[in-house]
């Protein structure tokens, strides 16, 4: 080290030091970034504590004159059905997530390592519907559900979203890349198709089914407009259907509006808190859909 | 399938060697076959009945004139009806104009996102959290904020206040001309949020020899942006340009929340047009109709699209 020149010492110190401005230029750019990012929760999240007419006085201010941390409280006194509408979200939710995951995995197996006649026809029909969009379906598959009875009913909310084009194709892709070798020593044994998906295949496919359980809960979590349709009896109502209600009636309590949305959010900000490197590499094989 | 058709190789080992455990599959391929079929059931019937059957219902109500109990044939009439309506102009000119606005600029925005996360050294995990929380948040939830940073006397005029006088008091949803440049800055917070995933998750795709290759050539900075990360990046461009296209034309739960279509029909959309004709005005059959159209119209875009830009990329 002592051979080390002036000469080259300068050499090295010019970029470093442009290394170091530009780490901080692109720091800027972060941190302005993060603060359009940001500054809407933040807003909505001081706003939560304020009072209905803090919360809309010119000029808006950052802190509450006064803090009312009994807003969170009170909004379900207001509004019996709150507490209610959160245990529909996560009930919802949480079943869309199961049964479309495990129907997802079931038909992604079936594609992906099993041969029957027409398997390419049929995927290649399962891969087309990813095309159609969801307004085209929208009334008949509302009067399918009033055939069916199914109109105001749980079932009725989440029975079109429990198997889904994107969900099968994700399953497909990844139990295609899992090797034979792994499956061969199950079937020499005697094992069942059966035993074969839930003892080998599932196991192995942790991280593609924990991908689908993420997206799916949180689209069921915020879909709108299939509730909306389907649903007119408040007390099954969801979140954001819930909450759309009150923008309207009692749009001058901004800030119940602002707590109902707190609570609306929270659970997808834990799940991106704690899955987000499964989010990042699913977005990495869909495209984000 | 030479291997399946030549004869089993007796053994008297007792337990079955894979040649006979293929041999025995082969010989009763059915049982597989059940095994897929019944697999398959579950999502054969949901997609089947919710996607497939749903699809051919739409086509034949779209030709009936149905209110939920009257079934009257109507031939093209509601695609007609549709085709004239100022209304359905009015909600096509507008979404037109939505999707050109937030698909550049939601494009942009994410592209520089995802850039600058991938050329800090710390704190890239905190950041890429960040910026993408709003794209998880429910869309009624975003409508409701921004509604209320909108309002007069919020948050964004207030702000612009500081730079401009009348901006202040100013309802940016109530007025014809800002109702919809609003509706686009709220979806364009959230949806740069989900497409900036999109591409970081590209870059990560291009090889870093190809870089290193390029500094040696002289490209860094902004050449290798241009020169490198954007044409390599081609097929993403396109995948969030082709989303983003999709997603905007049926925008629905944001008009829904801020404005439900007004002030003026300045916000109306296609499908709150087709919500409304279902489920207000119950004329399914229009409703379908106009499905169509918007349906036919996202697909001309899409293959226009696919035209203009080049997605092949070799390394």
């Amino acid at each position: 080290m002592a051979a080390v020149t002036v000469d080259q010492v300068t050499q090295r110190a010019g970029p470093r030091r442009a290394i170091v401005a530009k780490q901080v230029a692109l720091y800027v750019g972060l941190t302005i970034f993060g603060l359009i990012m940001l500054g809407p929760f933040i807003l909505a999240i001081f706003g939560a504590f304020k009072t209905d007419v803090d919360v809309t006085a010119y000029p808006p201010t950052l802190f509450p004159k006064t803090w009312h941390p009994e807003n969170f409280l009170n909004v379900a006194k207001l509004f019996p059905m709150f507490p209610r509408w959160f245990v529909n979200s996560v009930g919802l939710s949480t079943a869309v997530t199961v049964l479309n995951v495990f129907f997802c995995a079931l038909a992604g197996y079936a594609f992906a390592r099993l041969r029957f006649p027409a398997r390419n026809v049929l995927f290649l029909a399962v891969l087309a519907t990813l095309m159609i969009p969801l307004q085209v379906t929208l009334i008949p598959k509302f009067l399918i559900m009033k055939q069916l009875g199914l109109i105001n009913t749980y079932p009725g909310v989440i029975l079109p979203n429990i198997s889904t084009a994107a969900g099968i194709f994700l399953m497909t892709q990844f139990m295609k890349a899992i090797p034979h070798e792994l499956e061969e020593a199950a079937v020499i044994d005697g094992a069942s198709k059966w035993t074969v998906f839930t003892r080998v295949i599932l196991p192995l496919s942790a991280p593609a089914l924990t991908s689908l359980a993420i997206f799916s809960f949180q689209g069921q979590w915020n879909d709108f407009l299939w509730p909306l349709v389907i649903l007119n009896d408040p007390s099954l109502f969801t979140l954001p259907l819930g909450i759309a209600g009150f923008g309207g009636e009692y749009i001058q309590h901004t800030n119940w509006v602002l707590v109902g949305s707190i609570f609306t959010t929270l659970p997808m900000v834990f799940l991106v808190f704690f899955f987000q490197r499964y989010i990042i590499k699913s977005v990495a094989t869909t495209g984000g859909k | 399938m030479a291997v399946g058709t030549s004869p089993v190789v007796e053994t008297n080992t007792g337990l079955p060697t894979p040649v006979q455990a293929e041999a025995h599959r082969r010989r009763r391929p059915y049982r597989e076959w059940l095994a897929s079929y019944a697999f398959l059931i579950p999502a054969f019937i949901v997609i089947g009945g919710f996607t497939f059957v749903a699809m051919v219902a739409a086509v034949f109500i779209s030709l009936f004139k149905y209110d939920g109990f009257t079934l009257e044939w109507a031939g093209l009439n509601n695609y007609a009806k549709a085709l004239v309506n100022a209304d359905f102009h009015k909600a096509l000119l507008n979404v037109v104009y939505y999707m050109v606005v937030v698909v550049t600029c939601q494009t942009i925005l994410a592209l520089s996102m995802a850039l600058v996360l991938d050329r800090i050294m710390v704190g890239r995990g905190v950041f890429r959290t960040i910026y993408y929380l709003p794209a998880i948040t429910s869309s009624v939830v975003m409508g409701l904020i921004f509604s209320w940073l909108f309002s007069p006397g919020g948050w964004v005029g207030g702000l612009l206040g500081i730079v401009i006088p009348g901006a202040r008091e100013f309802g940016f949803l109530l007025h014809p001309e800002t109702a919809l440049p609003a509706i686009m800055t709220t979806t364009i917070w959230s949806t740069a949020a989900s497409f900036m995933i999109v591409f970081v998750a590209g870059l990560q795709d291009i090889p870093a020899h190809i870089y290193e290759a390029a500094k040696i050539d002289g490209a860094v900075g902004w050449r290798s942006l241009w020169n490198i990360t954007i044409p390599l990046l081609r097929p993403t461009i396109f995948l969030v340009v082709v989303l983003g296209t999709i997603g905007t034309l049926q925008v629905f739960d944001q008009v829904y929340v801020m404005t439900n279509g007004g002030p003026l029909k300045s916000t109306l959309t296609p499908v709150f047009l087709i919500y409304t004709s279902g489920f207000r005005d119950f004329s399914f059959g229009l409703g379908s109709a106009e499905a169509f159209i918007l349906f036919a119209i996202i697909f001309t875009f899409t293959l226009i699209q696919r035209r203009f830009i080049d997605t092949t990329v070799e390394y």
